[in-house]
């Protein structure tokens, strides 16, 4: 049976912004990391993380992301 | 990890699962190669979703070069993967010349690990080997599983996977079978946790899910407090509505502040390892 035609998953990532603030991150890659560490840095809730390797991101914390489950 | 593990034994081993599968917990016996197909429909292929290198892991891990493969023995109604997960069509075939590639593409960004997610891994476990063989310059190799696999795969992992990255899902084997889709579940992963345990590094997962914190948390970190104190526990908090998660009221919303608190709480009363 021919595999079903469907779109690059590659490049698929998911944020979700709750009504409360709450941010969460599905697929955190590179550009990503770096576009959101460029947000408001929040109190709670934001993990510090390791640049990506060989530059500093700016900021230095990036929301608490969560894999797939 | 080391290639000289994956040896032409283990590989002829691993390969005649596809005649006759007892790779998983289901043991479906199937032929794949005859196209027969088990509850995961999965057959001799292997395909990948997707690949890249991600950051969002434990720190312990992070970042890791994810290889996604389409395909799963379980059926939990909340996968964020959703028909990815569950069509093993989908996606490119994995080969030893697509995996030697995408690895040599992500190495400029330094993974610490290389991590085989799905959908399931170890339902493409001979794919797996036979793309890893002829690798010999690989990260640290991290399975990510639902742990719903038999000893006999995981003998075949032996001295292949560095560290398990094993979801602990339900806390009873009613919620396993209601919205995983598998019968005795704790049943299944008590077992496997404590074999796996005893050869190589492991980090347990737990995905919090909406109305489940009595029923299936508690009595997982009480497990764990009993029988493995001191195992990595990754409490995961970003659980979001997903694939058919809306026919199920409880888990047709996102985790309350409440409920997260509670579960931090809990791990923390127990003295669990909670690793971020």
């Amino acid at each position: 049976m021919k595999p079903p035609k469907t779109r690059d998953e590659g490049p698929v990532s998911e944020i979700t912004i709750l009504p409360d603030g709450r941010v969460y991150v599905f697929g955190l890659t590179r550009p990503l990391v770096e576009v959101l560490a460029a947000l408001p840095r929040q109190e709670s809730g934001w993990r510090e993380m390791e640049p990506p390797a060989g530059r500093e991101h700016p900021g230095g914390v990036v929301p608490r992301a969560e894999p797939p489950p | 990890m080391t290639v000289a593990a994956i040896t032409a034994d283990r590989l002829a081993a691993a390969d005649a699962h596809y005649r006759g599968c007892r790779l998983c917990e289901h043991r479906c016996g199937v032929d794949r190669t005859a196209g027969e197909r088990g509850p995961c429909k999965a057959g001799p292929v292997a395909r990948v979703f997707r690949q890249r290198v991600e950051y969002g892991d434990e720190r312990l891990i992070a970042p890791s070069h994810l290889f996604y493969l389409s395909g799963c023995d379980l059926r939990c109604v909340f996968c964020i993967n959703e028909l990815n997960a569950f069509d093993p069509r989908r996606g490119d075939e994995l080969t030893p010349e697509l995996f030697r590639a995408a690895v040599e593409a992500g190495r400029p960004l330094q993974p610490r690990t290389l991590q085989w997610v799905g959908g399931e891994p170890t339902i493409h476990l001979p794919a797996v080997l036979a793309a890893m063989a002829g690798c010999p310059d690989l990260p640290r190799v991290v399975w990510k599983t639902d742990l719903h696999g038999t000893p006999e795969a995981y003998d075949l992992l032996d001295g292949v996977v560095d560290l398990y990255l094993a979801d602990f899902k339900f806390g009873n084997n009613g919620c396993g079978r209601r919205i995983g889709g598998v019968e005795r579940y704790t049943d299944i992963l008590s077992r496997n946790l404590r074999l796996v345990a005893g050869r190589t590094d492991l980090i347990i997962r737990h995905l919090l899910l909406p109305g489940h914190t009595e029923c299936c948390y508690r009595p997982i970190v009480t497990w764990l407090a009993g029988h493995l104190p001191t195992v990595k526990f990754s409490l995961r908090e970003g659980y979001l509505p997903h694939w058919q998660a809306n026919h199920y009221q409880e888990l047709g919303r996102p985790l309350s502040r409440r409920e997260i608190e509670s579960a931090r709480r809990i791990a923390a009363d127990a003295g669990l390892h909670l690793v971020s």
